[in-house]
């Protein structure tokens, strides 16, 4: 009750109402732009949080992270192209309720199932968040390196083509994590002499050049002129009638819960839950023969565990300091610059701010509803922007964003040559979350290795000889093992 | 051996891993003391296993039948000139300042990725540049580069 009041009080400021305000409308904007995505969205606001408050920083990316999901299934619902990825499953029955002339019920499903799986995945996060982190204080440095490695191998083997790419691109960003100044002795080390890479890299130019940059000049690859039309008619707001809920309440709650659990486990994302629980809520629906026709079951198990992944990825985030996808490696980013630690510490030493996050998510969620409800003609037209302009535009935010980190120009110029190997990544398949999550995570990992290594006087085995570790290990190894297992059976078939 | 994208990429990756791992030799590290490792110790397992993994995605490369299609539909022209708009603009933001750098380039880099309608573009730009300026300025106190004519601007 305490912490709650500390909490009221600081979010109680003009600032953070604000922050509010902006985060969820910008979050909702921006993941309605096809390709923009919830990661863009937040590094393109970061400049603008460096020099607010802690509280108010963190509001507006929290409120960005939860509504840019939501906004993604805008755009699918009436141009037929997802915002975001997450959104892809909302295209399937969205659009052709869109076309049927109901775009308004589509846009009402869709803001209410969202608002449901954000506010139920919220609940689960209070609940489990304060007790993942008290786990942890079980946790030694065998555990914590074994986590990092099983959070690794989690994201790698989730990555859109290949786990191979996936662990490749891991890989460098622990990597990039090891230039500069060795914290444990103090040696430099790979900064070749440049001034600025002794210090290391910083992360936010990093995020800007592989996210924001990359996207840029990818686009820019690509563009063909095309008119992002509506051609849906009767865009507004409307709720369905409580009898059409009450018989679909079971897949509301039954998506929620797909993508919560599934949000909690590190890199699996709201994309895998999505289809997931789109796919369970068809089989177990007794109006599975009208999914892919507008029906609003598949709108339910879209939204409501695409939304649901964001309360469920902030679990290990808060809990462990261990992000789970792209985005909650930016929050953790964020929450860094500000002087939050996650884990124990933030339970322990500022519990009044872990209740102010989740009083956030509360509102962020509930005003998600209000600003999809309220918004609905805006949105059609900010979908008309011409691309060119809008690329423009992340692209000046992104040369600001890597200038303000730390009022170093050669921050940029680091921006710019991650935005060039970004495109290269991309090309090549390589995934861009794991490098982020990579780094995030570099210097935790080789923290925990050496310190593991120092106790036990060099004897790697010690680290099987905690039972934590050596669980997290076994499951490590059959994530790693299973497709080379199942390639094996394919090939002797 | 076909050569394709992929398997070129991955070979570039391995050579640049290979060139990390062969410069950790000749850097002053210091003596691992209290039974710690040396300092380019877990470095250097990050880049055996990033070149481990670099040379198993190039032998893979070779049976994959889609490696050869991803440049399709790239223009290759327009994504140099795009980067090197952004490269200029970096390093003039930092000789001429935010504004008299970043809004050339935004108009510039709007016309060359497609869209021709010049007054609109102007008048977008001017607006969103202007604007990010007075934002940064006047309400969150972060200077942005200025430029050596005109006080803060």
């Amino acid at each position: 009750m305490e912490n709650l009041a500390a909490a009221v009080s600081q979010l109680a400021s003009f600032e953070v109402l604000l922050a509010i305000l902006i985060g969820t409308t910008f979050g909702t904007i921006v993941g309605a732009l096809p390709g923009m995505g919830t990661v863009l969205a937040l590094v393109v606001a970061l400049p603008f949080t460096y020099s607010m408050s802690s509280i108010a920083a963190i509001t507006l990316l929290l409120c960005i992270y939860a509504s840019s999901v939501y906004g993604g299934s805008i755009s699918a619902i009436l141009i037929n192209t997802p915002g975001t990825p997450q959104s892809a499953a909302t295209v399937l029955d969205g659009y052709p309720m869109a076309q049927r002339g109901e775009a308004n019920l589509a846009l009402g499903w869709c803001t209410a199932a969202s608002t449901f799986g954000g506010l139920f995945s919220l609940v689960i996060l209070i609940i489990a968040a304060p007790q993942l982190a008290r786990f942890s204080l079980r946790f030694g440095p065998a555990e914590t390196f074994a986590l990092i490695l099983f959070a690794l191998t989690c994201i790698a083997w989730v990555s859109r083509g290949s786990m191979l790419k996936g662990l490749l691109a891991g890989v460098i960003g622990l990597f990039l994590a090891m230039i500069g100044t060795d914290n444990m002795t103090g040696m430099p080390r790979f900064d070749y002499g440049i001034g600025v890479l002794s210090g290391g890299l910083a992360l936010i130019s990093l995020l800007i050049g592989l996210f924001a940059l990359s996207e840029v000049f990818m686009r820019a690859a690509k563009y063909v002129p095309e008119k992002r039309e509506s051609k849906v008619a009767n865009v507004g707001f409307r709720l369905a009638p409580w009898r059409e809920w009450r018989i679909r309440i079971k897949a509301l709650v039954q998506s929620s819960l797909i993508g919560t659990l599934i949000g909690i486990l590190p890199g699996t994302g709201a994309t895998a839950a999505t289809f997931v629980s789109y796919a369970e809520v068809r089989r177990t629906s007794r109006r599975a023969e009208n999914f892919g026709k507008g029906e609003p079951d598949g709108i339910i198990a879209s939204e409501a565990s695409n939304n649901a992944v964001t309360g469920g990825a902030l679990v290990p985030t808060l809990a462990l300091g261990i992000p789970g996808d792209g985005g909650t490696a930016v929050m953790l980013g964020a929450l860094l610059i500000h002087g939050i630690i996650p884990g124990v510490q933030l339970l322990n030493n500022s519990p009044e701010v872990l209740t102010g996050i989740f009083i956030v998510l509360a509102i962020a969620n509930v005003l998600m509803f209000v600003v999809g409800a309220l918004g609905a003609q805006v949105f059609t037209r900010v979908l008309r922007m011409p691309e060119p302009l809008l690329m423009g535009m992340v692209l000046v935010m992104s040369l600001v964003g890597a200038y303000t980190v730390r009022g170093n120009p050669l921050d940029v110029m680091v921006a710019v040559i991650a935005g060039v190997a970004g495109v290269f990544m991309r090309f090549l398949g390589v995934p861009m979350a794991p490098i982020v999550i990579g780094m995030a995570l570099g210097l935790n990992f080789e923290e925990s290795l050496r310190q593991g290594l120092m106790f036990s006087g060099g004897d790697f085995l010690s680290f099987f000889q905690q039972p934590i570790a050596l669980v997290l290990f076994i499951i490590t190894a059959v994530i790693i093992a299973w497709p080379i297992v199942k390639t094996l059976r394919a090939r002797k078939k | 051996m076909s050569m394709n994208p992929v398997r070129i990429g991955a070979l570039a990756l391995l050579l640049v891993a290979a060139l990390l791992f062969a410069s950790s030799f000749a850097m002053d590290v210091g003596e691992p003391m209290f039974g710690d490792v040396s300092t380019v110790f877990v470095p250097r397992i990050f880049l055996i296993a990033w070149m481990v993994l670099a040379a198993l995605i190039a032998i893979v490369a070779g049976r994959d039948t889609e490696a050869g299609s991803i440049f399709a539909g790239v223009a290759w022209r327009r994504l140099w000139i795009i980067i090197a708009i952004v490269a200029v603009a970096a390093v003039a933001m930092m000789e001429i300042g935010f504004v008299f750098a970043c809004l050339p380039a935004f108009i510039v880099f709007v016309a060359v990725f497609g869209y021709r309608r010049y007054g609109i573009t102007i008048v977008v730009g001017a607006l969103f540049v202007f604007a990010l300026w007075a934002l940064f300025l006047e309400v969150f106190r972060l200077p942005l580069p200025i430029s050596p004519w005109f006080g803060t601007l």
